[in-house]
């Protein structure tokens, strides 16, 4: 996993945490332990709109 | 704002110091001894100094009254501007800094939330390659402003129904 500094722009982490979510959520029929890392991800981008919302 | 009220302050000074200079050339370099050219050099805060200093020269006895009257009110107006711009320019900048701060901390936060995915998904997987897989490089390659992915797989054009103009794969 490449480490992402500050400089990684806010679109970026919040397309890493779609791609994660949609990963796991395809997954999780096979091993619903997925769902875990994709409530996760999916709080990442709940996270991400609302600073976004903030400042805007 | 801080340049452009600095500007019409060095303005002001530099018409009381030509005022100063026909009514009174040997005191010009008591009273208001620096040059509007070195004013333009320094920082809004020396400049503030300096012309507050140059006010405060205004009101000593050996001012011309012509001259204490004719400029010290617009002097010390445009001091007070001078004050004013750059204070809102401080807070300005301090916002700015506060909210690149924040920024910072809440991407350490992500950053923290993806090792910790990281972590579950090797156990899941079992293996470190497979779980890179669920997650993106930091920065998407292709685009000239490194922001496309050139790497996707190119979609197939959707195949018309009932028609037989493409041989079967």
């Amino acid at each position: 996993m490449q480490t992402y500094t500050s400089r990684v722009s806010l679109e970026r982490y919040r397309a890493d945490a779609l791609h994660r979510e949609a990963m796991c959520r395809a997954l999780a029929a096979d091993d619903p332990r997925y769902m875990t890392v994709a409530e996760s991800a999916a709080a990442s981008v709940h996270q991400i709109d609302a600073r976004a919302m903030e400042l805007r | 704002m801080e340049r452009a009220s600095k500007l019409r302050a060095i303005t002001e000074y530099a018409k009381a110091r030509r005022a100063l200079a026909v009514d009174a050339e040997r005191l010009t370099e008591v009273l208001l001894p620096t040059p509007p050219a070195a004013l333009k050099k320094v920082g809004i805060s020396r400049a503030i100094e300096i012309v507050a200093q140059a006010a405060a020269n205004l009101r000593r006895p050996e001012c011309p009254a012509s001259v204490r009257e004719g400029h010290l009110p617009v002097v010390n107006a445009h001091i007070e501007k001078m004050r004013v711009a750059d204070r809102e320019e401080d807070e300005v900048r301090t916002g700015y800094y506060a909210l690149r701060a924040a920024l910072a901390l809440f991407k350490a936060e992500l950053e923290t939330a993806r090792v910790k995915d990281y972590a579950t998904l090797v156990g899941l997987v079992q293996s470190r390659p497979d779980a890179e897989e669920f997650f993106l490089p930091a920065y998407q390659r292709g685009g000239a402003d490194g922001t496309e992915d050139d790497d996707e797989e190119p979609e197939q054009p959707a195949q018309p129904s009932g028609g037989g103009a493409s041989p079967p794969a």
